[in-house]
């Protein structure tokens, strides 16, 4: 069976800000508490963005966009599955933000 | 201290203001006491100085110097010591941009040169201003003794420095949306989406740049409303206001040159087109802007207002570029802060 992260369950329902210093439940520590580890095992896992719809851009961006400028290759990110039950756009946002850093990355 | 209702204060200063008159009448001041309005009375009884506010108290483009400078004028009177009554008498309307803002103001005088500074004239307050100051809680702001908030239709202003508040103003949207019409789960998460994400990302651009010399003290000040079918948030900060700033955005660089940006209302515009349509820089920042405008861009006929520093900029919502109106304007005066207000139709 697929590991999965259920943001809302494990994470916050409240997801805010960028940083740590933002707030309790921000997109840096969601990726270094969560996403980070995940990828270390080197196993497929899904990210469960479900029973929450509060993600802003800025966060976002950090937890997604920014694990690419923490290190993780295009091959991991083959590993890692996005999705929202009710609103797809939230995971197409994701995916957007990650192909952006790697196009900032590139440059 | 024991709360009482608004009309017992407001009886209370009746009271008071008949008793002057009869005094006066008594000491032959009958020509005076003809001539002089309600409110000259209770400036008097008072020992305060009046601050008169405008018909229409609103940030739009024809309003927007005359709803600031009586603020302005509060602000130089207190501060030179003087003890202000403010006087809405001739005013039909009040947005709610003008309420938060003015809450804001009035808060940080009292904050800095006591409670006792200001006072607001009832006496002459039109009863819709008083259901609308009660219910966003000015009145309680500076009438202390005042009773708190009863009605549905109004989100009190609240003092914040991070997401705090956010959940009450989410659930008072969704519960707003919901009683005007018939919603999906699907609907419902696409509100909840809009709104917090326009939200957070104002309050983060407060947090990140409202107050880049300030340690403490990043407030924000928001409210909510239903008035007239349409839901109003609004929000403000005291800090720098957006034109100040942008020039240490990483993508500022890529706007300069290719806009005309002469005042701050255009630097205001430009950012806003720009992050509407671009890939923007490195860490993404400017995305935050994007999603302010989201709330309003996904509604026919919903309506964004941002007031910083010099500059009104009003956006026109529609899902359709070519359908979308912008509209900018430099200002006479500097509002020291920047003032965001979304304006949604609950009702097609």
């Amino acid at each position: 069976m697929i590991n999965k992260i259920d943001v809302a369950k494990e994470f916050s329902a409240r997801p805010y800000g960028r940083y740590r210093d933002d707030g309790e439940f921000s997109a840096q520590r969601f990726r270094e508490e969560f996403l980070l580890p995940a990828f270390e095992q080197g196993l497929p896992f899904l990210v469960d963005l479900s029973g929450s719809n509060r993600y802003g851009s800025s966060f976002l961006e950090e937890a997604f966009g920014g694990l690419i400028r923490d290190g993780i290759t295009q091959e991991q990110l083959g590993l890692m599955e996005i999705k929202h039950e009710l609103l797809p756009s939230i995971p197409l946002e994701a995916k957007e933000y990650i192909e952006q850093a790697i196009s900032a990355n590139d440059n | 201290m024991k709360k009482i209702t608004l009309d017992t204060i407001l009886q209370h200063e009746r009271q008071a203001i008949d008793r002057e008159k009869r005094r006066r009448r008594l000491r032959g001041e009958n020509r005076s006491t003809q001539e002089a309005s309600n409110n000259d009375f209770y400036a008097q009884i008072s020992n305060r100085n009046t601050v008169t506010f405008d018909e229409r108290c609103e940030f739009t483009n024809s309003n927007i110097n005359a709803t600031l400078e009586p603020i302005l004028s509060l602000r130089s009177k207190v501060e030179s010591g003087e003890k202000v009554v403010l006087d809405f008498s001739k005013t039909v309307y009040c947005s709610a941009i003008f309420v938060v803002y003015l809450f804001s103001e009035i808060e940080l005088l009292m904050n800095q040169y006591g409670q006792n500074t200001i006072d607001l004239n009832l006496y002459t307050l039109p009863d819709k201003l008083k259901r609308l100051f009660k219910g966003i809680g000015l009145l309680q702001l500076i009438k202390t003794r005042v009773s708190d908030n009863t009605s549905r239709r109004f989100l009190p202003v609240t003092r914040g420095i991070n997401d705090q508040q956010l959940d009450d103003i989410i659930s008072f949207v969704i519960d707003q949306a919901r009683f005007k019409t018939d919603l999906s789960d699907q609907q419902r998460a696409r509100v909840e989406l809009l709104t917090s994400s326009a939200i957070s990302e104002a309050m983060l651009n407060v947090q990140y740049h409202a107050y880049p010399t300030s340690e403490i003290d990043r407030y924000w000040w928001i409210m909510a409303a239903i008035i007239d079918g349409d839901l109003y948030i609004a929000l403000c900060d005291r800090g720098v206001g957006i034109p100040s700033t942008l020039p240490y955005s990483s993508w500022w660089e890529q706007i300069m040159g290719a806009l005309p940006i002469n005042d701050d209302a255009q630097m205001i515009a430009a950012a806003m087109k720009y992050t509407r349509s671009s890939v923007i820089g490195k860490r993404g920042r400017g995305k935050g802007t994007r999603d302010i405008q989201k709330l309003v861009l996904e509604h026919k006929k919903g309506l964004l207002t941002i007031v910083s520093g010099k500059g009104l900029y009003r956006l026109n919502g529609a899902p359709y570029e070519e359908d979308r109106r912008e509209e900018h304007f430099p200002l006479l005066y500097d509002i020291s802060g920047t003032a965001i207000n979304w304006r949604i139709p609950l009702e097609d």
